[in-house]
């Protein structure tokens, strides 16, 4: 008896709980259903001998099946109680069967994650297929997103626009305005709100312990007013701030104000030692206000202009801000301005000759070109995910064809057409699902390693996260490649009658034309779409091979490069100037490592004024008068760049005010101007009436970018040099930054109160200048390996799966006494065949979408015969070897064991 | 092939079972290798289509064997007829090396 004590109380519960259960039955079959299930547990726990679910875990199975029998019986009743009735107000038949859709598909997911489990390797292969096209298009929409596509922080910054000069007959679209031509836009325009300009400003704060160097704009008021963003503190600029003689007051960025003062909430109102007077700071911005139009300034001051800058026609300066109206497009406020212009052309003929101007939004100053590289990128990267979705696809044929016989089974126990499909799409969505999770993974770090990788070239990526918007691209992307790689073949499959395999059983090795069929379009889509993408990467592997070659005309190892600041009132005449800055290099050469140094206004590779020539006595040969860029320099500077003496000499120490005016040449400019005779002697203008005579020429150096062609340069003595920044370069016989220490000791002890910056290697500068192809040309030959990869696993796949089905072909040619090559080159030649149309199918695709990529390269034509040559090789080679495989199985069939399977 | 719809998996496997003489859920179970809540819900599916028939086991029976009553299920003309027909529409897919489905239809 004691031994049957536990199962009574086992009986007790057991039954209490089922009695609870029964609580979901409509009572009129309550009575009934409680009888059954407690004569059943009887059963069950007093002789569980016979059943083998008389332990534990099969009685909690067990009454978990009582509650989904009583589930069952309660929805049974409400729709047989539906069915009686004439006007059922909640189960309509619409309802009822939504219901029951649901209730199969969750049904056919359970089903579906039960049999990928009993596949773990397909199951596996394909969720990371899938990830790694997911995964790549997410992280890559993320930056898009960030940077792109992400409203910027001001309200209605659709309205916001920057104001631009053009000068027609040059090309240029983006010149700065002039004082005097903003004046007149600004007071006749009808479209706009706010208009205003800025000017990006060398500041140094002497403050703290030592002389910081900060970005700065100078910015009438109406710029803040136009951004229409309110100030975290204090107050934004007035109109009274902005006169001649006016205080000297200055808003600080949220960053700068955290840094440099603390975080300091009574900053309003407290002095700055700001370029060598003193500013009142009357304002903090908040940190979402982003500044990228122009660097990211970190403060801001009125520009007060003078009398003669505020009239100038000449002076080419200044950077219109503006907001549009309300309901004011773009070419509305474009057509507005160049109205002005051109009455502004007609009324100043000396001044304004050939001009319009660009208003451009906002945003696509911030982001710059930019747009182009990212989109392109995106694209990329959504032909990654073609070839995944169209190799999952290729691989979930092989799969239909091996479970024909399941899938007929389940057809003749009665399930429907439209049953069994929705059965394989629960699949497909399962996998989908978890190849968009591992996506969203792979994407979040892939969007890190992007942005490592990336040199900077980017604006906006501190927003670049995995938001809202990112997700439901990653969802989308994932349904579209679901539709694509199940529903594809899942519809092909669905054609052949399910009927007919029932009557063909037995033979279950026959192919379906259609299957195969679809499986060689895929491959050969694979291919192609890869070959799209290894042309890509290759145009972009040759230009950088090619830039690399390049030689920039200076000698770019052990040169060492920094920024001194104009240092105010102190060097106003030129004579301190040149007195400071001899003593500053002649200092910096007393340090063993040093063997030259030089100043300059323009280092290489950098945005250098092209100024108006006019060779003495010649009249400009087409009406248009040519350009020569501008560099002033010190006498070493030639030396330092290793820059060779063609004809005359160098410019010397003697070359000051004062003396006779000369300049040095670069060979360009004397091939130019004076193709067939001695420039040695010419006299020629530079922008001023000042006559310049030509002492020597030196070799071409490319000072606008290594891809740059050397455009000509006039090469004038620094003595002559305007007041502002310059650059000192230092040539050293060791590792350029063993000498950094020095330049920031001597700088110090000549003026405690000038801060150098921008201090750099020629070499780095020169490899920033190439980053952004070798960038593209890394990130293009990742794609390309990707895809190779999935389409030469593509090919292997659709070979494997022919050669399984022909087994019993080869038996019997084997058999029949068919040479094992012969059997090799037919599987070969299946390969072949398919790489063939995809190189027939992809080239010319590659060469359109080339075209477009034709300013990434250098000197590269689009249709580069040894790039396609080479892809035309590697596509064969990879084919081949992806071949290789099947045939060599198919050549060393065992022709009885192949008949057998018969 | 009739119009009408067919038992589906579990559905054959349980009218296979009543058929070789198997009457109430714990033994149908148990010989169809099925769980609980498939068994019972199943039955009533049948039930509702009049593939199968269900009745008390008479009270006289249950009190001498000192046991609850049972709920007994039988096989109906209807239901035979469905069987046999999916039964040979299995049969032409030639079955034998179907392992799981032999194993599932309780081959006995």
């Amino acid at each position: 008896m004691s031994a049957n004590r536990p199962r009574t109380i086992r009986l007790r519960t057991c039954t209490l709980f089922v009695t609870a259960v029964s609580m979901l039955i409509p009572s009129t079959r309550r009575a009934d259903w409680l009888a059954e299930w407690k004569g059943e547990l009887w059963q069950l726990l007093k002789h569980p001998s016979n059943v083998p679910a008389g332990k534990l875990p099969g009685i909690l199975s067990f009454l978990g099946g009582a509650i989904k029998h009583a589930l069952w019986e309660r929805q049974h009743f409400r729709r047989t109680r539906g069915q009686n009735t004439i006007a059922p107000s909640r189960s309509n038949p619409i309802q009822r069967r939504a219901g029951s859709i649901l209730a199969s598909l969750a049904q056919d997911i359970r089903y579906a994650s039960r049999q990928s489990l009993k596949r773990p390797a397909f199951a596996l292969l394909v969720c990371t297929i899938l990830a790694l096209g997911i995964g790549a298009n997410t992280a890559l929409f993320s930056v898009v997103y960030g940077v792109l596509l992400r409203p910027l922080p001001y309200p209605d910054s659709h309205e916001l626009v920057t104001i631009w000069w053009q000068n027609t007959d040059r090309g240029w679209t983006h010149n700065a305005l002039t004082a005097a031509d903003f004046r007149d836009l600004r007071a006749e325009n009808e479209t706009f709100e706010a208009m205003g300009f800025l000017t990006p400003v060398s500041a140094t704060i002497l403050s703290g312990q030592h002389p910081q160097r900060v970005a700065a704009h100078a910015v009438t008021p109406e710029v803040f007013a136009a951004t229409a963003v309110p100030p975290l503190l204090g107050r934004l600029f007035l109109p009274e701030d902005d006169v001649p003689g006016a205080p000297s007051v200055a808003i600080l960025s949220h960053g700068l104000w955290q840094r440099d003062f603390g975080s300091d909430p009574d900053i309003i109102g407290k002095t700055v030692r700001l370029n060598w007077g003193h500013y009142e700071i009357v304002g903090v911005m908040p940190a979402e206000f982003r500044w990228t139009v122009w660097g990211e300034p970190q403060l801001w001051f009125p520009p007060r202009l003078n009398e003669q800058q505020r009239n100038s026609r000449t002076n080419h300066w200044l950077i219109g801000v503006g907001r549009m109206r309300d309901g004011i497009e773009l070419a509305q406020a474009q057509v507005d301005l160049s109205a002005i212009v051109s009455r502004l052309e007609q009324a100043y003929p000396e001044s304004n000759t050939a001009t319009d101007i660009t208003v451009e939004k906002i945003s696509t100053t911030m982001v710059g070109d930019v747009r182009f590289t990212l989109w392109l990128i995106l694209g990329g990267a959504g032909v990654i995910l073609l070839i995944a979705s169209a190799n999952v696809a290729s691989l979930y044929l092989s799969q239909f064809s091996a479970r024909r016989r399941e899938m007929a089974v389940r057809a003749s126990l009665g399930a429907g057409r439209a049953r069994l499909l929705r059965q394989l799409l629960a699949e497909s969505i399962l996998f989908a699902a978890a190849g968009g999770a591992a996506g969203l993974v792979f994407a979040h770090i892939g969007v890190r390693i992007f942005l490592a990788l990336e040199p900077g070239n980017l604006p906006r990526t501190e927003g670049i996260t995995t938001n809202t918007e990112v997700l439901l691209f990653c969802m989308a992307v994932t349904a579209a490649s679901c539709v694509f790689f199940a529903l594809v073949p899942a519809l092909v499959s669905s054609e052949t009658d399910l009927k007919s395999s029932l009557n063909a059983a037995g033979h279950s090795n026959s192919q379906r034309p259609s299957s195969i069929r679809l499986k060689n379009v895929l491959a050969v889509v694979q291919m192609a779409t890869s070959v799209v993408l290894l042309a890509g990467a290759g145009l972009l592997m040759r230009s950088f091979s090619r830039l690399q070659q390049v030689d920039p005309g200076f000698e770019v190892e052990n040169v060492l490069m920094a920024r001194v600041p104009q240092g105010g009132a102190r060097y106003q005449n030129a004579e301190d100037r040149v007195r400071f800055q001899d003593e500053l290099i002649s200092r910096i050469e007393r340090d063993p490592n040093v063997l030259a140094a030089a100043a300059t206004t323009e280092p290489p590779l950098s945005m250098t004024p092209q100024i108006l020539f006019a060779v003495e006595g010649r009249e400009p040969v087409d009406g248009q008068q040519p350009v020569v860029s501008r560099l002033y320099v010190s006498p070493d500077y030639f030396n330092v760049l290793g820059m060779s003496l063609l004809a005359g000499r160098l410019l010397n120490k003697d070359d000051v005010d004062g003396m006779p005016r000369v300049a040095v040449i670069s060979d360009e400019t004397a091939r130019r101007f004076w193709p067939d005779e001695d420039p040695l002697g010419a006299v020629f203008t530079l922008g001023s009436p000042t006559r310049l005579e030509v002492v020597g020429v030196v070799s071409d150096l490319r000072q606008y970018g290594v891809r740059y062609r050397p455009f000509p340069a006039a090469f004038l003595p620094y003595a002559q040099a305007p007041a502002g920044d310059y650059h000192v370069m230092v040539k050293t016989s060791s590792v350029p930054s063993t000498v950094i220490p020095t330049l920031r000791a001597v700088v110090h002890d000549l003026d405690p109160e000038l801060a150098i910056y921008g201090i750099e290697t020629l070499e780095d500068r020169v490899a920033e200048n190439v980053a952004n192809t070798k960038f593209l040309m890394l990130l293009g030959t990742a794609f390309a390996l990707i895809a190779t990869v999935l389409a030469a696993t593509g090919i292997y796949g659709v070979l494997a799966y022919s050669v399984s089905q022909r087994a019993r072909e080869f038996g019997i040619r084997t058999a029949l006494g068919a040479r094992r090559e012969l059997v090799l080159g037919s599987v070969l030649y299946q390969g072949i065949v398919l790489a063939g149309i995809a190189v027939l199918v992809g080239l010319p695709l590659a060469y359109a979408i080339s075209r477009t990529m034709r300013r990434m390269l250098y000197e590269i034509g689009t249709a580069d015969p040894m790039t396609f040559g080479a892809i035309i090789v590697l596509v064969f080679a990879v084919s081949i070897v992806a071949c290789y495989l099947p045939a060599a199985r198919a050549a060393s069939s065992d022709p009885l064991k192949a008949l057998r399977i018969e | 092939m009739s119009r009408r719809k067919k038992p589906g998996f579990a559905g054959t496997a349980l009218l296979k079972a009543l058929r070789s003489g198997h009457r109430y859920g714990l033994d149908l179970m148990a010989v169809t290798d099925l769980p609980s809540g498939t068994v019972y819900p199943q039955l009533g599916r049948l039930e509702a289509r009049g593939f199968v028939r269900a009745e008390w086991e008479s009270e006289e029976v249950a009190r001498a064997e000192a046991r609850p009553r049972r709920r007994y299920y039988e096989i109906t003309e209807c239901g035979e007829e469905i069987l046999q027909e999916t039964l040979a529409d299995l049969r032409r897919l030639s079955l034998d090396d179907e392992k799981p489905a032999r194993a599932a239809l309780g081959d006995a």
